[in-house]
C-alpha cells in the first residue's frame, strides 16, 4: 500500500459564499494509521471538514498538510491525483452507480487510472469485495442489493484504491444496528489489516469509541479535541 | 504558385477519390476530437451505465437526431434520384420534333408517354425530316391504344432497336400483328394481346372505347430501359393507323411494307418524330433546321437540365432549410446534452471525489454525448436512405421511370459534416460537466 500520511491542520477557515464562517479549526493532527472520529449536530461543519482534508472544499486561509503537502497550493488536477492516490472516501448515501456490477463499482478508480495500475485496482476490489462478503463474480446491477451491502461495496471500492486515509461521511446513518456493526467492525478490520488513517464523522457511539481520537465540533469550532 | 498546382492535382483526382478525401476530412474533426478526448482513459463502462441508466430519455434523444439527419439525407438521396431517373429515361432520346407547343408537353408524350393531345406533323413534314442530311432513322409514333393500363405504341424498329440497344429476346416485329413488349409488361414470347381503344386518349375519333378485331402476337421482349417504354407494346406504326380507319403510310402497291420510307399522300400524321442524328453537331444543326414556324425540334435532355435548373431553385431553398433544421437541431441537441448532463451530476462528481481528473469527466460527458449521436447518425442515415428507397419505389409505381435512392457521396458527406459538428458542439456540456466544482453536487 501507499504508505500511511500524517495530517497537520492549522488556522483553517472556510466561509460560505456569504461570508459565514462555516469552519474554523486553528489546529488538527492525526499521526499516520491513526484513527479520528467527528462528531457534532448537524450543521456543525463535520461534512466540511472531510471536504477539506480531501481537497474538495477550498479553504480561505490557514494550510491542510498531508505529510508535508499542501493541498491549499495544489490545482485542481494535482488534487485529483492526489486523491485518487492517497485518499479513499466513503459516504453516507454510498453513491454507487446503480447499474453497473458491484466488481465494476469497487474497480472504478480503473476508468481513470494510468494503465500500468488498472490491474492491481481491479485486483484490490476483487480482494475487498470477497473479504467484505460480496461475490464479485455476481453480475446484477448494485441497485438490487441491500442497503448494507452497498456500503460495503463503497467500502471495497475505497480501498481498492489503496489509500492512505480513508475520510468516511456517516457510513453506518442509513444502515440498521446490526448491520451498522457489521460495517463497524469491517471498517476498523481494514483499517488495521492496511495501516491506513481512519477518518469517520458519526453519530454512532459504537464506532466512535473504537477509534483513537475524538473531535467535536459546534458551529463550524472544535468542543474538545482528546485522545481516547 | 502552390495553391494552384494544388486546385489542380485536386482537379485530376478521379471523383471517387475526390469524395473520398472529402468524407475522411469532414469526418475528420470528430475522430481527432475523440482521440484528444479519450487519450489514455476507458471510460467505456461508465458509458454503458450512463446510457442504461436513462434509456428512455437517450432513446428519444437519439430518435431525435435520427430523424434530423434522415430528413436530410431522404431529401437529398430522392432529389439525386429523380435527377437521375428522369434523365436515363430520356437518354435514347436524342432529337425529337413535333408540332409548335410546349417542349415539356410533348417530351411528356414521347419519352414518359404521358397521354396529351398533340397536333400531328404530316406527310411532307415527315419526309422532310427523314430525308434531311445526317438522319440515321427518323421514327414516327402513333398512340391510342392500350392492354391493361399498357400503352400500345406505334413506331418503327429502328427507333426499337436503338432503345434496346439491339438486345431484343426473341426478334423484332416483321408483321403488322405482332408486337414487341416491353420489360415490364407481364407478357412472354408466344402471348397473345387484344388492344382496347383509348385509355391512352389521343387521336381519338371513335366513340366507343371497345376491343380491337385484332389479335397482337408478341414475339420479342425489350430488356429493361428505366423508362415508361418498358410498360409499352410496341407495334407497327402501319397498324395502329388502320385500326383506327387511316392511311397506313404506304402506296396501295407497297401496302404490306412496316416501316420507312413513307408515302406523304399516305401518311395519316404523328405527334412527334423521334430522330437519330448521325453526328453530335449534326443534332445541333438538325434542332436548328426544325425549329420553325411549322415545326419545333428539341433535345429532351436539354428540356430536363432546364426543369431540373428551375428545381435548383427550389433544391437550394431546401438545402438552405435543411442547413437551418440542422443548425436548430445541433443547438436542440447542445442543450439537450447539457441538461441530460445534469442528470449524472452526482455521479460525475463522485468520480472526481474519488480522484477522476477533470479531464476524466469531459472524457465521459463528451463520449456519452459521441455514442448517442453517432448512434443517431447511423440510424438516420439508414432511415433517410429506406424512405428514399420507398418513396422511389411508389414513385417508379406510378410513373415507371426508374427511380432509385441509392446512398451517394453526397448524404455520407452531409452525416460526416453533422456528426463532426456535432461531436465539437459536445465537448461543451463535457467543458461544463468538467470545471463544475464537485462539492456542489456531492452535496446535493
Ligand atoms: N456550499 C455551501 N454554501 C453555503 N453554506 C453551506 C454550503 N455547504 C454547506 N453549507 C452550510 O455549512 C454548514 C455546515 O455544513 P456541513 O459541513 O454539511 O455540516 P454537518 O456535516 O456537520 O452536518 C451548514 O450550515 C450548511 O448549511
Ligand atoms: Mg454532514
Amino acid at each position: 500500500m501507499t504508505s500511511a500520511l500524517s495530517l497537520s491542520l492549522r488556522d483553517v477557515r472556510v466561509t460560505a459564499p456569504s461570508g459565514r464562517m462555516l469552519l474554523d479549526l486553528p489546529f488538527l493532527s492525526l499521526p499516520a494509521g491513526q484513527s479520528l472520529a467527528i462528531r457534532g449536530p448537524s450543521g456543525a461543519g463535520k461534512s466540511t471538514l472531510l471536504h477539506v482534508l480531501a481537497g474538495l472544499q477550498p479553504v480561505q486561509r490557514g494550510e491542510v498538510l498531508w505529510d508535508g503537502t499542501d493541498l491549499a497550493r495544489l490545482t485542481e488536477t494535482q488534487l485529483s491525483t492526489f486523491r485518487r492516490l492517497h485518499i479513499g472516501q466513503i459516504f453516507q448515501d454510498f453513491l454507487l452507480f446503480d447499474e453497473l456490477p458491484a466488481l465494476e463499482n469497487a474497480a472504478v478508480a480503473r476508468l481513470f487510472a494510468p494503465r500500468s495500475a488498472r490491474d492491481s485496482i481491479l485486483q484490490r476490489a476483487d480482494h475487498w469485495l470477497t473479504t467484505l462478503g460480496i461475490d464479485p463474480r455476481d453480475p446484477r446491477r448494485v441497485a438490487t442489493y441491500s442497503g448494507g451491502e452497498r456500503q460495503r461495496i463503497a467500502v471495497a471500492r475505497a480501498l481498492a484504491q489503496n489509500p492512505a486515509v480513508l475520510l468516511a461521511d456517516e457510513p453506518t446513518a442509513s444502515l440498521d444496528r446490526a448491520t451498522a456493526d457489521q460495517l463497524t467492525d469491517d471498517l476498523i478490520a481494514a483499517a488495521q489489516t492496511t495501516g491506513l488513517s481512519l477518518i469517520c464523522v458519526t453519530h454512532d457511539e459504537a464506532l466512535s469509541r473504537r477509534l483513537n481520537r475524538v473531535l467535536t465540533l459546534s458551529d463550524g469550532t472544535p468542543e474538545a479535541a482528546h485522545a481516547a | 504558385m502552390l495553391p494552384e498546382t494544388l486546385t489542380r492535382l485536386w482537379a485530376d483526382l478521379p471523383n471517387a477519390a475526390q469524395d473520398t478525401v472529402t468524407f475522411v476530412a469532414l469526418l475528420l474533426p470528430a475522430v481527432l476530437i475523440g482521440i484528444w478526448v479519450l487519450r489514455g482513459l476507458a471510460p467505456g463502462a461508465l458509458i454503458t451505465s450512463m446510457l442504461r441508466r436513462y434509456a428512455a430519455v437517450n432513446l428519444v434523444f437519439t430518435g431525435l437526431v435520427a430523424v434530423s439527419v434522415a430528413l436530410g439525407v431522404g431529401l437529398i438521396a430522392q432529389e439525386r434520384g429523380l435527377r437521375q431517373g428522369s434523365a436515363r429515361a430520356a437518354d435514347k432520346f436524342d432529337l425529337i420534333v413535333t408540332a409548335p407547343g410546349s417542349e415539356i408537353t410533348a417530351m411528356l408524350a414521347a419519352v414518359y408517354l404521358q397521354p396529351t393531345d398533340l397536333p400531328l406533323l404530316n406527310g411532307a413534314q415527315y419526309a422532310e425530316i427523314a430525308g434531311a442530311e445526317g438522319v440515321t432513322f427518323a421514327a414516327p409514333l402513333a398512340f391510342g391504344d392500350s392492354w391493361q393500363g399498357h400503352p400500345v405504341v406505334g413506331t418503327t424498329t429502328d427507333f426499337i432497336t436503338h432503345l434496346s440497344g439491339a438486345s431484343v429476346q426473341g426478334r423484332m416485329f416483321a408483321d403488322h400483328e405482332e408486337a414487341v413488349v416491353g420489360a415490364l409488361v407481364p407478357l412472354g414470347i408466344g402471348d397473345e394481346v387484344v388492344p382496347t381503344h383509348g385509355a391512352v386518349e389521343t387521336m381519338d375519333e371513335e366513340d366507343d372505347h371497345g376491343h380491337h378485331d385484332i389479335h397482337y402476337k408478341v414475339v420479342g421482349k425489350l430488356p429493361a430501359t428505366g423508362s415508361p417504354w418498358d410498360r409499352a407494346i410496341l407495334v407497327p406504326v402501319e397498324i395502329v393507323w388502320e385500326l383506327h380507319g387511316l392511311a397506313n403510310g404506304h402506296t396501295p402497291e407497297t401496302a404490306e411494307q412496316l416501316g420507312p420510307p413513307f408515302a406523304p399522300e399516305n401518311f395519316p400524321g404523328t405527334p412527334a418524330i423521334l430522330v437519330k442524328p448521325e453526328k453530335l453537331f449534326q443534332a445541333y444543326a438538325l434542332r436548328t433546321e426544325f425549329s420553325r414556324a411549322d415545326m419545333m425540334a428539341f433535345f429532351p435532355g436539354a428540356v430536363l437540365s432546364q426543369l431540373h435548373g428551375l428545381a435548383s431553385d427550389v433544391r437550394e431553398a431546401m438545402s438552405l432549410l435543411t442547413v437551418v433544421s440542422q443548425i436548430l437541431v445541433a443547438a436542440a441537441i447542445l442543450a439537450g446534452l447539457v441538461l441530460i448532463t445534469r442528470l449524472f451530476a452526482r455521479n460525475l462528481a463522485v468520480l472526481r471525489a474519488l480522484g477522476a481528473a477533470p479531464r476524466f469527466l469531459l472524457a465521459v460527458v463528451w463520449s456519452y454525448a459521441a455514442t448517442l449521436l453517432t448512434l443517431g447518425t447511423v440510424v438516420g442515415f439508414g432511415l433517410g436512405i429506406g424512405a428514399a428507397a420507398v418513396l422511389s419505389r411508389i414513385l417508379t409505381a406510378r410513373t415507371s421511370v426508374q427511380i432509385s435512392a441509392t446512398p451517394g457521396w453526397s448524404e455520407l458527406h452531409l452525416a460526416a459534416a453533422f456528426l463532426s459538428l456535432s461531436l465539437i458542439c459536445a465537448l461543451l456540456p463535457g467543458l461544463l460537466a468538467m470545471r463544475r466544482p464537485p462539492l456542489a453536487d456531492l452535496r446535493a
